[in-house]
């Protein structure tokens, strides 16, 4: 159901009223992400309620650093119009984006909406540099799962007044409310941008990266990938690392570009340079573009430094894969054939093992009963099952999806 | 509801070492307000717990027995927070001071929550590391309290505030069960309750581990200090800087008053040169990073500042050169305090784009209310720190500082802004908060308390208005309800 931004608000009430489950939608790009939705009695497939008609950009306020937005405009709407004013939101496009969707000509919806990246919450690359999903976000408009319309936050950068309910809806997955307007920092454009693409063996990999986090550059990124280009071999060669610089001066970048260069040929490892556009295509193999629609998409995370060990564990052989060298998150995919479930579960086993944890974003279809969970109970799951009730008491929304809640089979 | 507090104080008697208990009249006194010496209220109780086994049965007691509680780190909040206002046991975390664990490698440190914010980054300095958020009392506040009120500082500009550096928290609920919110990793797939927790100001249970990211120490800084000849070209300043792409450390501006009491209050100190007594602002920039970056950052930022009408722009390198420009932005407040004896100390935010309109009303008000208003201020972020400077003793002042702060908020809010950026709600500004939000707002943030705490024991009053404290927001309610406008139940609350 796409309703108007005036019918939303009688139609969640409605819905309440009959207890009647639903999905909060955006686009409907990555829908199927994450734990499976139980549709509810009487219906085949979830009752998705989309925002994309709340797809205005309400006030962009280049001076202050902030967009409000309704959260069903596309993803590549907003950074079109930052870009306008040479701003950007400082995210990456989510998996998935296969085309450069900021240099026009891209599908709308390959990057899906600004509502659906909130609340899955996962963030990409630039982590490196500017933080994540959460850490953009400054204000929220929310619909309950009653009906009640509620804001919390506000439009400005600094602000701690009542409770930080922005946090708690990011990475919420649609489970508490329906997300209806968010306020965003925005950021300048750097106006130098260049990437590095650094290869070779895996043990000379591993010495620079450590390097690069530990030097006094300050890389906008610095992942690992893992087999992301089409013809990539299975043995050495497979690896390398994508670093994207910023800055103000053309001068002071060409120099950090020299001193990584410089660094990359003592340990014997190859140097590309990459202008934007080459950048941005590096890029787009990093969102999965040789592969797309893979039958496993893997979200992982360890301790940053055992991303060593996860690169070299054999549970990864056979599949793609980029991790953030300095926040040990990142993306894992590829086909069935590639990766068979039981190697799913010990990667799975040895992400915990290293400290970390393993979502299941995208598995092959399959009888329920041999699903792996998409993700495991945290530890404070009865107070997350609290929260829940308190929001959404008749377990309406995204029903079976819940966050540090491991799905029932 | 009056309690048997010598019952109370036998039965966590036998809880706690007999050190962790203070009963004592004198003793409780240090306990009667935090840094907002306005309000004092004296508790009935203190205890000081060690570990987070004794938080917990501490809580378990405060829940079996029906007893609201107030935790409270070193006393230094602003906004009242830590204060027992109504009958109710304070928790004090001043002796949980271990630095847990340190992991370089993964580039965090577990603390205590009674850690003292400047020794984290002691702790980890020789070895290039710091810890971001540096509120103006960071060698004396503790962590805790910096999670509890999402405590920002001079450099959250560039590198954000206290919940852009908290990983992980273990955390006691009010009925004294223990749990862990986030994980060693900047992102986990669970709800984030650590965000939620973070800055809910005592209200939604007790902090007992933090995990903190820390950061690479830069490679090098540098200070600029400019002085203009209005607030508008300062402001101005400010604005070319950012939207040229230079995103400095922090940016702080001082007005006219602040430059007059700082020049007499610093004259004839070694090193320090005055202030042009003809300013009407002065702006300092700190910028950090890579040397040639930030090199070049600061050969752009003078040259825009001198765009923007600077008449003279300083730059320092050194640390002793650098420590002589912040020495007036960090002596302001002594200042003028030299000149005025008491003060109250505003904190509100405004969108960036609206500080010289803000200001020049806030000069506009400060006439009115014939009380000398000074600025300091975070430029980068829009957050103000208005003094209202009085002498205590004259007839009525109170009241009318009180009345001139709450008209500062207003402007605040009708501007876009926030009645507070760093300092918290407590008990302070609660009267305030429905200015922001309406009825559904706070009730849907009701939500979530309730989650944690049902019986809303923790912190009791603190940061949502309520009918007995705040006669306004009661009297709207009363005139809402007259004209027959239908409220939620929840609204009769505030």
């Amino acid at each position: 159901m796409r309703p108007e931004p005036h019918e939303l608000q009688e139609l969640v009430r409605d819905l309440h009223r009959q207890a009647t489950p639903w999905l909060p939608a955006g686009s409907g790009s990555r829908l199927e992400w994450g734990p499976p939705v139980q549709p509810g009695p009487g219906r085949s497939a979830p009752l998705a309620l989309s925002t994309a008609r709340l797809d205005r950009i309400v006030e962009h306020n280049p001076g202050d650093f902030t967009v409000t937005v309704q959260t069903g405009t596309p993803l590549v709407v907003l950074q079109q119009e930052l870009a306008r004013h040479r701003q950007w939101l400082t995210l990456d496009w989510p998996w998935g984006t296969a085309e450069a969707p900021a240099t026009g000509g891209g599908n709308a919806l390959g990057a899906g909406t600004v509502g659906g990246l909130v609340a899955r919450g996962l963030a990409g690359g630039y982590r490196q540099r500017h933080l994540g999903v959460r850490d953009q976000l400054i204000g929220i408009g929310l619909l309950r799962a009653d009906g009640t319309a509620a804001r919390a936050g506000g439009k400005v950068v600094k602000n701690v007044a009542g409770y930080d309910l922005m946090r708690l809806l990011c990475g919420s997955w649609g489970s508490l409310a329906l997300i209806t307007e968010v306020t965003l920092r925005t950021q300048p454009l750097p106006p130098q941008r260049r990437g590095l693409w650094l290869h070779g063996p895996l043990q000379q990999l591993q010495p620079l990266a450590r390097w690069l986090l530990g030097s006094s550059l300050s890389p906008e990124r610095i992942d690992w990938h893992r087999r992301t280009l089409p013809d990539a071999a299975d043995a050495a060669g497979a690896e390398a690392l994508l670093v994207s610089l910023a800055s103000i001066s053309p001068q002071t970048l060409e120099e950090q570009v020299a001193c990584i260069r410089q660094q990359a040929d003592q340990a014997g490892v190859r140097t590309e340079v990459l202008d934007p556009e080459r950048l941005e295509a590096h890029l787009e193999l990093g969102r999965g573009s040789s592969a797309p629609r893979p039958a496993w998409l893997l979200r992982a995370g360890v301790p940053p430094r055992r991303t060593d060990e996860l690169l070299r564990a054999r549970e990864l052989d056979g599949a793609s894969a980029v991790i953030g060298a300095g926040s040990g998150l990142g993306d894992i995919w590829g086909s069935a054939a590639q990766l068979p479930a039981y190697r799913v579960e010990a990667l799975r086993r040895r992400c915990r093992e290293l400290g970390g944890h393993l979502t299941v974003l995208r598995q092959p279809p399959g009888p329920a009963a041999t699903a792996i969970p998409a993700w495991l109970d945290a530890p404070s799951r009865p107070l997350i099952e609290t929260v829940k009730r308190q929001f959404d008491p008749k377990q309406q929304l995204a029903r079976g999806r819940l966050p540090g809640v491991q799905p029932p089979p | 509801m009056s309690r048997d507090w010598a019952e109370l104080e036998r039965g966590l008697r036998r809880l706690l070492p007999s050190r962790a208990v203070v009963a004592a009249r004198q003793e409780l006194l240090a306990y009667d307000c935090d840094g907002l010496t306005l309000h004092r209220h004296q508790p009935p109780l203190v205890v000081l717990p060690e570990t987070t086994e004794q938080v917990a049965a501490v809580l378990r007691f405060c829940h079996e027995n029906g007893v609201p509680f107030v935790a409270r780190g070193s006393g230094t909040g602003l906004s009242g927070g830590a204060v027992a206002e109504s009958e109710a046991l304070v928790i004090a975390t001043s002796r949980m001071r271990r630095v847990l664990e340190v992991d370089l490698e993964n580039r965090r440190v577990v603390v205590q929550p009674g850690v003292i914010n400047s020794w984290v980054t002691r702790a980890v300095a020789g070895d290039g590391f710091y810890y971001a958020p540096d509120p103006s009392s960071q060698v004396a506040c503790s962590i805790g309290g910096n999670v509890a009120e999402n405590s920002g500082g001079v450099h959250c500009l560039k590198y954000g505030v206290t919940s852009n550096h908290v990983l992980a928290l273990e955390v006691v609920l009010p009925d004294g069960t223990v749990t862990t919110l986030g994980s060693d990793l900047d992102e986990t797939p669970e709800l984030d309750l650590r965000g939620a927790f973070i800055g809910s100001e005592g209200t939604l249970g007790i902090a007992t581990a933090i995990t903190l990211r820390l950061l690479r120490a830069p490679q090098s800084v540098a200070v600029l200090m400019a002085d203009f000849g209005s607030m508008e070209a300062a402001g101005e300043a400010v604005r070319r800087v950012t939207a040229a792409g230079v995103l400095p450390a922090g940016m702080e501006m001082m007005d006219r008053l602040v430059i007059e009491a700082v020049n007499d209050y610093l004259r004839g100190v070694e090193g320090f040169e005055e202030y042009p007594a003809d300013a009407a602002a002065v702006l300092l920039i700190e910028l950090d990073g890579q040397e040639r970056e930030v090199v070049a950052a600061a050969e752009l930022a003078s040259a825009l500042c001198r765009e923007a009408g600077a008449r003279q722009v300083r730059q320092a390198w050194q640390e002793e050169e650098r420590a002589l420009l912040w020495k007036g932005r960090k002596s302001a407040i002594s200042a003028l305090g030299r000149r005025f004896p008491s003060y109250y100390l505003q904190d509100g935010v405004v969108p960036r784009s609206a500080l010289p309109r803000v200001l020049a009303a806030i000069e506009a008000l400060s006439e009115r209310f014939a009380l000398p208003v000074a600025n300091v201020f975070h430029a980068g972020d829009g957050n103000l720190h208005p003094l209202i400077l009085y002498r205590d003793g004259e007839p009525g002042v109170r009241e009318r500082v009180q009345e001139l702060g709450a008209e500062i908020l207003r402007l605040c809010v009708d501007a876009g802004g926030s009645i507070t950026g760093e300092h918290g709600v407590g008990s302070d500004k609660r009267c305030y908060l429905d200015w922001m939000y309406g009825p559904d707002d706070l009730a849907t943030m009701q939500l979530l308390r309730d989650a944690f705490d049902p019986q809303r024991r923790a912190n009791p009053g603190k940061i949502f208005p309520t009918p007995r404290s705040c006669a306004e927001s009661a009297r709207r309610v009363q005139v809402l309800k007259a004209e027959g406008v239908e409220l939620p139940a929840e609204a009769v609350v505030f």
